[in-house]
Order: C-alpha cells, then structure tokens, then sequence
C-alpha cells in the first residue's frame, strides 16, 4: 500500500463494484414500503444476483476502505503510535465486516 | 487539537475552523472523507443487521429499528452511502476525463450537493409518507 499508484488504481477499481452493490441496496432501501420486515431484505439480499454483487463488494470492500483509512488517518493523525493504533482498529472493523459478510452471503 | 501536532514540526499551525473560507471543492471533499469514516463506524451494525436477515431469527419484524435513534442512525447511514459514491462518481469523472478545470471541478462540486439534497428531501417524504 506504500506504492501510491496501485493503491490508487485498487481504491477505483473498488470504488466501482462498491458502487454495483449499494446503487441496488439503496434503491431497495427506498422503495421498500415495508422497511423493517426482515422477510423481504433476507429475499433480496440472499437472491442470486445481490449475492454475486455481495461477494465482489464484500472482497472490494476491504480493499477501499483500508486504503481510504491509510490517507484519511496518514493526513490528519500525526502522532505515530495514535494513526498506528487507531488505524489497525479500523482495519480490524473492516476486514472483520468483510469476512462476516463473505460469510453470511455465501457460508451460512 | 492534539492529536495533530507533529512532534518534530514546530511551524505553527493554524486552525480556528471560523476563519478558515471553504470553498464548494474542498467542502465536497471534507465530507467525502466524513462520510467515508461515518460507513467504516456503521459496518458492524449493518453486517450485524445483515446476519439476523440471513439467519431468519428475527424473521418477523426487529423492534428496536422503530426507536427514533435507530431511525436517525439509519438515515444518516443511508444519507453518508448516497454522500460519499456521489462525490465518489465525480471523483472519478475528474480522474478518468482528463477533465481539470476549475470551472468544471466547481460546477461538478454543486452538482453532488444538488443532488445529495434531493436525496435527502425525497428519503425525509418517504418516511412521512410511507
């Protein structure tokens, strides 16, 4: 990730299949007239093509928000221990969600 | 405050937030990089939303997401997700165009406030109406 180009074409390659996913999801989101009946999203989330778009935008997004911590924290935290502490625990949050997602989408 | 101050930098820095303009491109990217943080903070709830959806435990109906906080929660998390791939997709735009000027970069900045607005305005009906 030290290597400013591939860390930038991984955010936008990312960047699109992240879009895939929550373009649909956010639609979904607001048509649904009945937004807390768990039914419906467990029929949309887990129908096969929501769980393909899943798969790639789980695995994305590890990969974008790692890279979006790293310059976000690199910017703005310039005590060394604190950016190293406080980023290893995002990066803990979103490898940890990714995985949990990976696993709920296609493992359960 | 700090947080930010360098231990080995000693120029002053400068930041009473009043006194600092923001113009329209660095108010768009400021929020990017909000929002961005706001959705890595959310990810737990939201994978944990997704696992009670998967598992059929709550097959029903959750109650709590019809408390008022879970309510703001859920619209600032789906307001930040609208945020943050709009500025996204002219990020892109920028990078991918070879488009630079400031006359573009500034028409575009309004462009993902306009909409980002309507968005908001339209979720804010939906949740009276609906």
């Amino acid at each position: 990730m030290n290597d400013g180009l591939s860390g930038w074409i991984w955010q936008r390659v990312s960047a699109v299949f992240l879009l895939f996913y929550i373009l649909p999801v956010l639609g979904f989101w607001f048509i649904s007239s009945d937004l807390y009946n768990f039914n419906i999203w467990n029929h949309f989330l887990l129908s096969p093509g929501m769980k393909i778009l899943g798969f790639f935008a789980a695995v994305s997004l590890s990969v974008h928000a790692c890279i979006g911590l790293w310059t976000v924290a690199t910017d703005y935290i310039h005590i060394l221990i604190y950016q190293r502490i406080i980023l290893w625990f995002l990066y803990l949050v979103t490898i940890g969600s990714s995985v949990a997602m990976l696993f709920i989408l296609w493992f359960f | 405050m700090v947080i930010l101050k360098k231990t080995t930098d000693h120029r002053p820095v400068f930041l009473n937030l009043m006194q600092i303009r923001l113009p329209v491109c660095a108010l768009v990217s400021i929020l990017h990089r909000v929002t961005g943080v706001v959705i890595v903070l959310s990810l737990p709830i939201l994978i944990f939303l997704m696992y009670e959806v998967s598992s059929r435990s709550l097959f029903i109906v959750w109650p709590p997401a019809h408390h008022w906080v879970a309510r703001i929660l859920e619209l600032g998390v789906v307001w930040s997700f609208m945020y943050h791939a709009l500025a996204g997709v002219r990020h892109m735009f920028h990078d991918f165009t070879g488009v630079h000027s400031l006359k573009s970069t500034v028409i575009s900045a309004y462009m993902v406030l306009v909409v980002w607005f309507v968005w908001i305005l339209l979720t804010i009906l939906k949740l009276v109406y609906i």
